[in-house]
């Protein structure tokens, strides 16, 4: 509210950044093989539209949608995310390991784990009747409204996000059967039941009237159901399920040749568009050995040098000086002499 | 009786008590108990305060004393506190309370140690209970000196190097903080003379008179305030020093600095002190800076947390420049909450140092798996200095830098935005030195079987821990006590222009 009653330019600002995280995660989400890190950027990603949803937000009533939509995803996110974490959580506990690599086949040995991650796959990629179709639909509305372009990015990105959400489930739950160390078991009790709990709010979340609960401005509003945009944003996730089946159900070249046909911006991806080397390299080349070496360096040779210079001077100027104490009496008494002649001349000029 | 007086009465019998004592076991118990008995003086010393000033009494100072000492140059003992002294004391109680305890494994001449350690106290409650500058500068000799003695005698490294250039530099300080006040002195208007805070408040110098010696009161207390330049006493003094003087003399001694100008050199000058404000605050906005810089580098943990404590200083000052009640609240809060954050510190480096026998941590790592509730209490500790919300750190930088904002013209927005730049490096190496030292491989197996905390070690942590946790969650209180003491100063300064 704040920020749009008195900076709408802030806002605008956000709802840029929160479209481009979305996508650039989305992107970097597709080439990754770690479960967990897959999950990571897609939590990047869904945050991405949260912002975006903000972003584009008014204030009171309808026009704040924005606002609503974002924190309905927020929470609906919440149950399928944390489902999806959860779950990858019990698939590394089978396998012990967290590369898509090391899995594959496993619906045959964790069928608690499968069913729940898939209710999970499909909320979070917008198919209908489950939780993330709703709190989506309000986002795409809101950011058709608001800018087209927006729209268009976050349309995107929701076909992205069904593409490696399902290259995921595919890869792990079907594809090809890999050697393993022993015969994956489903997990405990204490593991599935949360699964399950989880699973029955990822389908049920989104049932619930978010817009009369939270608002931009505490008071409830209606909101409906926008055809249009659903069923646009319904055809692009299923486009995105079935690109996923085709190369990830069996194994298959397909994947492998369109990396190698990519090469550049498929390595890019791949290396999370390298933002962690240059982060690496602006913290320790940059600060640590360009500004705070010469810093600690100029503390310890200059200012310290200075003040122990002080220190030295002292001790010089007074070895020299000592040599006056000299214990010769005949010294003193020239000394007397001289500084009695001294002042006498000095009187003599004063009187003159 | 004047409550204030117990707290220069309980040192001296606990300094004769320690004299007295036959054994160790004596002399640390009769030690911890003094001090105890101190620390629940400045508690009911705080709440006798707040009591007061519930009842509707709105002195400036309360708890007055007054006796003449050299009347004809009309010095007098004269003592006597506000909201701000009130919380020093407490903070003070806290730290001494804890360092006695961190001590508690001295071998080494330990009853001359502890008697300088608590003659240190005594000038440091003194300074926060003086309203004659004369006693004020009395007792702030009685805290420098006996720091000499400390670290040069029961220090580490190079120990007789860093006590003569901490002693001397603070002597500098000194020297020209005694040109301010005989300056304060005779310069008083309307021909005051005269060494009482009060009374000079109330006939303000002329402003020629407090250009010339401003810089020199404000520079005399910003050594010891380790201001940039003049810092450079800090990273070296620190890292000789034993536990508890390093915690006393950071934790306290360092925010006498702070306190000093806030008491003297902008109340008695604020003209000066609003017209020269803008050299200083480019001073510690450097020193906020390149403290936290300088700290990503070092190896040596204690010179980590010295340099660190040069760049929370440096904010306390920065705090204190800005000149709105807002931002000196912070700074006045940033005193209390760094003092206890850099003397749990110290404390925790000391109690890692006794076992590890290093203080580099390269040579340290994965001790969260060894001494679990000592890394843990570090980390925290860490999250504290970096400003996490729900401690101290995050309530007193946060309050610093609203105030510092209020003020809308470029020098003051560039210098604030500088400052808090300096968070995010706080940041960085706070959190490099927890991953480096508590996190990661054991480097050494010789770690494997160092015991964790002792019940002395536990008590002197768990209470500094306790405070700042405490200061976090629950600020309000402490920033209406500072607030409200606040109002002559920030009158004088805003009706100084």
């Amino acid at each position: 509210m704040v920020y749009h009653l008195f900076a709408p330019g802030v806002q605008e600002v956000i709802a840029w950044v929160g479209g481009f995280t979305s996508l650039f995660a989305a992107i970097i989400a597709m080439t990754q093989y770690d479960i967990k890190r897959i999950l990571a950027f897609s939590t990047l990603s869904q945050i991405g539209y949260m912002m975006l949803a903000l972003g584009v937000s008014g204030y009171g009533g309808e026009a704040g949608v924005g606002y609503m939509a974002s924190m309905f995803h927020l929470f609906t996110h919440a149950m399928f995310k944390a489902l999806l974490f959860l779950g990858a959580g019990s698939i590394i506990h089978a396998v012990h390991s967290n590369l898509m690599g090391d899995m594959g086949q496993l619906r045959k040995y964790l069928p608690i784990t499968h069913i729940t991650f898939l209710i999970a796959c499909l909320s979070i990629s917008g198919v209908p009747f489950f939780a993330g179709f709703f709190s989506k639909d309000e986002i795409l509305v809101a950011a058709f409204e608001h800018s087209k372009i927006l729209f268009a990015i976050e349309y995107l990105v929701a076909g992205l996000t069904a593409f490696y959400m399902f290259r995921l489930y595919f890869s792990v739950f079907w594809g090809e059967e890999k050697q393993y160390h022993h015969t994956p078991h489903e997990s405990p009790l204490v593991m599935t039941i949360p699964l399950l709990i989880l699973a029955f709010a990822s389908i049920f979340a989104g049932y619930l009237p978010f817009s009369k609960l939270v608002t931009s401005d505490a008071l409830p509003f209606d909101t409906h159901l926008h055809w249009s945009i659903a069923i646009a944003s319904v055809a692009i996730g299923f486009a995105g399920i079935f690109i996923a089946w085709l190369f990830y159900r069996k194994k298959s070249d397909a994947p492998d040749k369109i990396t190698t046909q990519l090469g550049v911006i498929y390595t890019t991806a791949y290396n999370k568009f390298y933002i962690d080397e240059l982060y690496l390299f602006i913290t320790k080349r940059i600060i640590f050995n360009y500004i705070s070496r010469p810093i600690a360096w100029f503390d310890r040779n200059v200012i310290d040098a200075t003040m122990n210079g002080v220190g030295t001077i002292t001790q010089k100027s007074s070895e020299k000086l000592k040599v006056l104490q000299s214990g010769q009496l005949s010294d003193y008494a020239a000394f007397f002499a001289a500084g009695a002649i001294a002042l006498v001349l000095f009187m003599l000029y004063l009187l003159n | 009786m004047n409550p204030l007086h117990l707290l220069i009465l309980i040192p001296i019998l606990t300094v004769i008590g320690i004299t007295l004592s036959k054994n160790m076991k004596t002399v640390r118990w009769v030690s911890a108990t003094g001090m105890f008995a101190q620390l629940i003086v400045t508690i009911v010393i705080m709440s006798l305060y707040q009591a007061l000033r519930a009842s509707g009494i709105t002195d400036e100072m309360v708890f007055m004393s007054d006796y003449t000492w050299f009347p004809t140059l009309n010095i007098h003992y004269a003592i006597g506190i506000d909201g701000i002294s009130a919380a020093m004391l407490l903070l003070t109680g806290i730290v001494v309370f804890a360092g006695i305890f961190a001590s508690w494994e001295l071998e080494y001449l330990q009853k001359e140690f502890f008697i300088a350690l608590i003659l240190l106290a005594t000038g440091v409650f003194g300074f926060f209970i003086s309203i004659d500058l004369f006693t004020m500068f009395l007792y702030y000799e009685i805290a420098v000196i006996p720091m000499y003695l400390l670290i040069g005698i029961w220090g580490t490294g190079p120990k007789e190097y860093s006590a003569m250039k901490l002693t001397l530099m603070l002597m500098g300080g000194s020297a020209l903080l005694i040109v301010a006040l005989f300056g304060i002195y005779y310069g008083a208007g309307d021909g005051t003379i005269s060494f009482n805070l009060l009374e000079l408040a109330k006939h303000p110098m002329k402003v020629e008179a407090q250009r010339f010696f401003f810089p020199f009161a404000f520079l005399g207390f910003g050594v010891l305030g380790a201001l940039f330049p003049f810092h450079t006493w800090s990273p070296d003094g620190h890292a000789s020093a034993p536990t508890a003087v390093s915690m006393l003399h950071a934790g306290v001694l360092m925010k006498l600095g702070g306190y000093g100008i806030f008491r003297i050199a902008m109340y008695l000058m604020p003209q000066a002190a609003q017209e020269q404000a803008w050299i200083f605050i480019i001073l510690t906005s450097a020193s906020v800076i390149y403290g936290a810089l300088g700290a990503i580098w070092q190896k040596d943990l204690k010179y980590i947390n010295a340099y660190s404590s040069v760049s929370h200083c440096g904010l306390v000052i920065f705090g204190l420049l800005m000149m709105n009640q807002t931002a000196m609240d912070g700074a006045i809060l940033q005193m209390i909450s760094h003092g206890l954050m850099t003397a749990l510190f110290f404390a925790l480096i000391g109690m890692i140092y006794s076992r590890t026998h290093t203080r580099n941590i390269h040579e340290m790592g994965g001790l969260m798996k060894v001494i679990p509730f000592l890394a843990v209490v570090y980390m925290i500790a860490g999250f504290a200095s970096l400003g996490l919300p729900g401690l101290s750190g995050f309530v007193a930088e946060m309050t610093i830098f609203v105030g510092a904002f209020q003020h809308g013209d470029l020098f003051h927005r560039v210098a604030t935005i500088m400052a808090i730049s300096a968070i995010v490096v706080t940041a960085v190496y706070i959190l490099r030195v927890v991953g480096i030292l508590l996190l990661g491989p054991i480097k050494n197996d010789h770690f494997l079987h160092l015991k964790d905390a002792t019940w002395y070690e536990k008590i002197s942590t768990v209470t500094l821990l306790a405070a700042v946790v405490g200061v976090g969650f629950y600020p309000i209180w402490l920033y209406n006590l500072i607030f409200d003491s606040l109002a002559p100063v920030a009158h004088k300064l805003m009706t100084a222009l």
